[in-house]
């Protein structure tokens, strides 16, 4: 305690240095006076009384520095001293720490800002209590579950202190005021936000009797909902909303901060089970699974523990289920699995930042290289006045430090003021990026590197200059008649290394922009110029759907609007070719490419399973019969649906030429029937009653995204039977998408006027949607590539300048004895094109080995991409070209006479 | 040296101490000064080694000083003894005292 009073009070001492010598002087003067004078009165002569003070005191100056250095921590005050020589010689040669400060300050704040991306995302925790033990439980054989599963799952699980599950983000109608609001909101599990460990900002969460059927009409809002449109009162509580044409009881409030389950849920309604019906429990699939680890389980425990139960548990539903079915349900922590598809893009790009702070250092360390050659004398002069190496080292590295921080402080502001544009460029539906801010960990991290950087930039001209032959460097005067090549050689490396680095980058990115070049070249099937598509939602009440989740409805308005929405969308779709600019129109339940699709488990003629197996998958579309026709979807076998099939009077289906392929790969496929699983009475047997039959054969189309494989299509007509409360209207014609909006919003009114048109887009921003995530990388990662690019042009930029001062002697004398000029801009350009050579060199052969770090983000482009490997390498010697050209005009300008004049 | 002894390391901080609680606020000078009587001229203290040891002792908290004038109205800083330090000083004399017994008994010559 008494030492930290201490340390404490020489600390301040240290800082206030100028006082403390004051008061220490005037002490030890007054001291010796006094002793003087007492030696006086001894009758001492006045030198020999000034003697023998100054014996007994033991030196003047000596009793002076023991004095300081217990006022003081002398340590502290090295680095004081160290600190403001730095910023002295910062000072003295603004050009130099300018060009420094900016290089770093690049690299530094790049790096600033895809930590904070990297830490925004990847690694703050979520706002849940013991969040790293909630975990989700997720599967490839398995999206969802049924809710009686999970309710059964968390009482026989010991691994997990609870189970919950919560649903897809459905988009409701919420009408309370006169405008219809199209709100996401989801169902959860009611002990779902218990097993997250929240607690609500205001009223309560779910109850048990929110679980009973019939008294499930509760709801909880999140906490920006509820500000918008309670304006944060606590009156909201007991207040009812309608959503879809349920009344829905407002029972509590998210904690402000918490998204759950997705970002733009607005509101929570419970999965209640129907106690009067005993398959009420297992349809409809879906929920996803999610727990809380009991205390001292392990993820891996609890994973065994699942799917030993699964196993008994799946005998439990009333229909049996295949063998492989939920069989490979993995326990993955929540963070994870909501990150987890942006972690490797994230890291790549913080991979790439990486080498451009290195390229950086390299580029700050050769003019530290540069500078102390200027300085030699300097510090032969200070080595000879007996400075230790040790000290000199101290010295030059507190220099680094001092300059690396100050680029850490320009390139976090930088990284401040730029983050909004970064986070601007990151695809949509990129996890948690409403969270995206810099905490005070990012700025640790920024400092933090920043002193890094300084002392590995610092370390090698500080080694160097502090190891100079002093006798030699003293003796020499200035620098000989031709500039050693050894003394280069440092500095060689460095430009060469950064070559090599940024090589690395741009290959990176040469790459990842060749494949987002051969995915925008990919056919996706169909036409997608001037179409525009909205989304037209009824109350999903409106339509009666035998696969619609029953919490979504209410028995007793089901039968009564079953017919409504079927008469709105026929009468729309009747109508909506009337739109003035629309040649053709359609609608459909699911647009291509947007990975809107909905799940068709059927079974087919002549391809019999027993139950053990897994009924076979396609992707579904119900659509009016002119979405063919307004895609150019071609037909290559049979016909297409017609106006007879939407009547449901017929049983026609339309499938793609892959499924047909695999389903009948010799055989005429037209005739042939298929039968969805949910239409077998008892599963894996035919009913022929329920089979569709396929009429046509069309073109394969990508479903999510143009790099995938194709898949089975299913194209089915939408009839009265099958209708949908939420269907996309196509629109092709001449009309822009504001007047095609415009007019599809009239013809919508003029059936019923609380019908919302959302989500007005063109096709080609649908196509260009499904590139967002490349096409983001490549974009960011080109950024880097221009920037690594730069940086390195400036370091072979400045070597070459500065070996052109060094030889202008020797320049003036070949002059003199007969060199011509362009022998000289020749040998000084050569020079640059053989540093951007070997750099590439390097560069490429880095590339390759880290090849397997790229692959996965390619698209049909080898690591081997005669593009990149030619392209990047002409582009290096493009640049060293051009970094020669000043050097080499200097060069080649130079006066023998003055030249060598001058020494 | 001349008959006379030097300050044993650790000793000074608990002379300095007594010396303050016997004679209250004093100089550094004046200090040194009474050391030297009060040991009968017995030691020789280096006045530059008193000065960084009052420092650490006021630093400690067991000391503090204020600027005065002394005698002959020469500017002085004098420095008195805190509540810590008589606390400070009664445990250090105990504990020196005790030392100094057991040596005794060790460098008594054997009686039995």
């Amino acid at each position: 305690m008494r030492q930290l009073r201490a340390l404490f009070l020489r600390l301040f001492g240290t800082l206030r240095m100028q006082h403390t010598r004051a008061e220490i002087d005037t002490e030890l003067s007054e001291h010796i006076a006094m002793h003087i004078a007492d030696n006086l009165r001894a009758g001492m002569s006045s030198e020999e009384a000034r003697r023998q003070a100054l014996i007994q005191l033991g030196g003047e100056e000596q009793a002076r520095q023991a004095y300081r250095d217990r006022a003081t921590l002398p340590i502290v005050e090295g680095i004081l001293q160290d600190i403001r020589f730095a910023l002295r010689q910062m000072r003295k040669a603004p050009g130099f720490t300018f060009t420094a400060v900016l290089t770093l300050a690049l690299g530094i704040g790049a790096n600033a800002v895809i930590y904070t991306l990297v830490d925004s995302i990847l690694l703050r925790p979520l706002p849940y209590a013991q969040q790293d033990r909630i975990m989700r439980v997720v599967g490839t054989t398995f999206v969802v579950l049924p809710k009686g599963l999970i309710r059964a799952l968390g009482e026989q699980s010991r691994a997990f202190s609870s189970i919950a599950g919560f649903g897809d983000g459905i988009e409701s109608n919420i009408t309370g005021s006169d405008i219809p609001e199209r709100v996401f909101g989801a169902s959860v599990t009611v002990n779902a936000l218990d097993t997250l460990g929240i607690h609500p900002a205001l009223g309560q969460f779910f109850s048990k009797d929110d679980e009973v059927f019939g008294q499930d009409h509760d709801v909880i809002l999140s906490y920006g909902y509820w500000q918008r449109h309670f304006a944060s009162s606590p009156s909201a509580i007991g207040r009812t909303l309608r959503i879809d044409g349920i009344s829905r009881r407002i029972v509590g409030v998210l904690p402000a901060g918490v998204r759950f389950p997705y970002a733009d849920t607005e509101f929570l309604i419970p999965a209640s089970f129907n106690r009067a019906d005993v398959y009420d429990p297992w349809r409809p699939f879906t929920l996803h699974l999610f727990g809380r680890l009991a205390n001292g389980v392990a993820p891996a425990q609890a994973q065994a523990e699942l799917r030993r139960l699964r196993g008994i548990l799946v005998h439990q539903l009333p229909w049996p289920m295949p063998d492989v079915w939920a069989s490979d349900m993995t326990v993955v922590p929540l963070l994870e699995s909501e990150t987890g598809a942006m972690r490797p893009r994230l890291l790549l790009l913080f991979g790439a930042v990486g080498l451009i702070l290195l390229i950086a250092c390299a580029n700050v360390a050769n003019m530290m290289l540069a500078r102390a050659t200027a300085r030699e004398r300097e510090i032969a002069i200070r080595g000879a006045l007996g400075a230790s190496s040790r000290r000199l080292i101290q010295q030059f590295l507190s220099e680094s430090i001092v300059l690396g921080l100050a680029a850490g402080g320009v390139g976090l502001f930088a990284a401040f003021l730029s983050l909004r544009l970064f986070v601007r460029l990151l695809p949509a539906g990129t996890p948690r990026v409403e969270t995206i801010s810099l905490h005070p960990s990012d700025i640790l991290f920024t400092l933090t590197a920043s002193i890094l950087t300084g002392l590995l930039f610092g370390l090698i001209p500080a080694i160097r200059t502090a190891s100079i032959n002093l006798l030699l460097t003293l003796r020499s005067g200035g620098h000989g008649l031709v500039g050693k090549r050894s003394r280069f050689g440092a500095s060689t490396m460095l430009v060469i290394a950064q070559i090599a680095l940024s090589v690395m980058v741009v290959s990176a990115a040469g790459l990842i922009l060749h494949s987002l070049y051969k995915l925008s070249q990919v056919d996706p099937g169909f036409h997608t110029d001037r179409i525009v598509s909205a989304e037209v939602s009824l109350d999903s009440s409106a339509c009666a759907t035998p696969d619609m989740p029953q919490h979504w409805t209410e028995d007793s308005t089901m039968l009564a609007t079953g017919g409504r929405c079927s008469a709105f969308f026929t009468a729309l779709a009747s109508r909506m070719s009337g739109i003035p600019g629309v040649e053709k129109a359609a609608l459909t339940d699911a647009l291509p490419l947007n990975g809107s699709y909905s799940n068709y488990a059927f079974d087919a003629e002549n391809h019999p399973r027993n139950t053990q197996t897994s009924a076979m998958f396609a992707t579904s579309r119900n659509v009016t019969p002119e979405y063919f026709d307004l895609l150019d979807l071609k037909l290559v076998r049979g016909r297409l649906l017609d106006a007879q099939d939407s009547s449901g009077t017929t049983r026609a289906a339309v499938i793609n030429e892959h499924m047909a392929q695999s389903l009948w790969p010799n055989e005429n496929p037209i005739g042939k029937h298929l039968l969805n699983v949910k239409d077998e009475d008892i599963p894996a047997t035919w009913n022929s009653v329920k089979a569709v039959e396929v009429v046509g054969v069309v073109r394969n189309t990508r479903d999510e995204s143009l790099g995938d494989d194709y898949f089975n299509q299913v194209y089915l007509p939408i009839t009265p039977n099958n209708a949908q409360p939420v269907l996309f209207a196509l629109m092709r014609g001449p009309a822009t998408p504001a007047e095609a909006a415009a007019g599809l919003r009239r013809t919508v009114a003029s059936i019923d006027s609380l019908v919302p048109v959302t989500r007005v887009q063109t096709l080609n921003e649908v196509v260009a949607n499904s590139v967002a995530a490349p096409h983001a990388l490549a974009v960011l990662l080109l950024g880097f590539g221009a920037l690594a690019l730069i940086i390195g042009a400036v370091g072979v930029y400045s070597l070459i300048a500065y070996i052109v001062s060094w030889r202008v002697t020797e320049i003036g004398l070949r002059l003199a004895l007969g060199a011509q000029r362009w022998q000289i801009v020749l040998s000084v350009v050569r020079q640059s094109l053989l540093l951007a050579g070997s750099g590439c060199a390097f560069g490429i052969a880095a590339t390759l080995a880290l090849s397997h770090v790229l692959r996965s983000f390619l698209f049909e482009v080898g690591v081997f991409d005669p593009f990149t490997l030619i392209g990047v390498p002409l582009l290096m010697l493009a640049v060293a070209l051009a970094a020669a050209f000043i050097p080499a005009r200097r060069a080649a300008a130079i006066d023998p006479i003055v030249a060598l004049r001058a020494d | 040296m001349s008959g006379k002894t030097d300050v044993w390391q650790g000793t000074l901080a608990l002379m300095v101490l007594k010396t303050l609680e016997t004679m209250g606020p004093q100089h550094g000078y004046g200090l040194a000064r009474r050391i030297e009587q009060t040991s009968g001229d017995k030691i020789q203290l280096n006045y530059g080694t008193l000065y960084p040891a009052l420092l650490k002792l006021e630093q400690e908290g067991y000391i503090r000083s204020e600027w005065g004038a002394s005698d002959n109205n020469r500017k002085a800083k004098f420095y008195e003894l805190t509540k810590a330090g008589q606390r400070q000083l009664r445990k250090a004399a105990a504990e020196w005292e005790q030392t100094t017994a057991i040596l005794a008994r060790f460098l008594a010559p054997a009686e039995d």
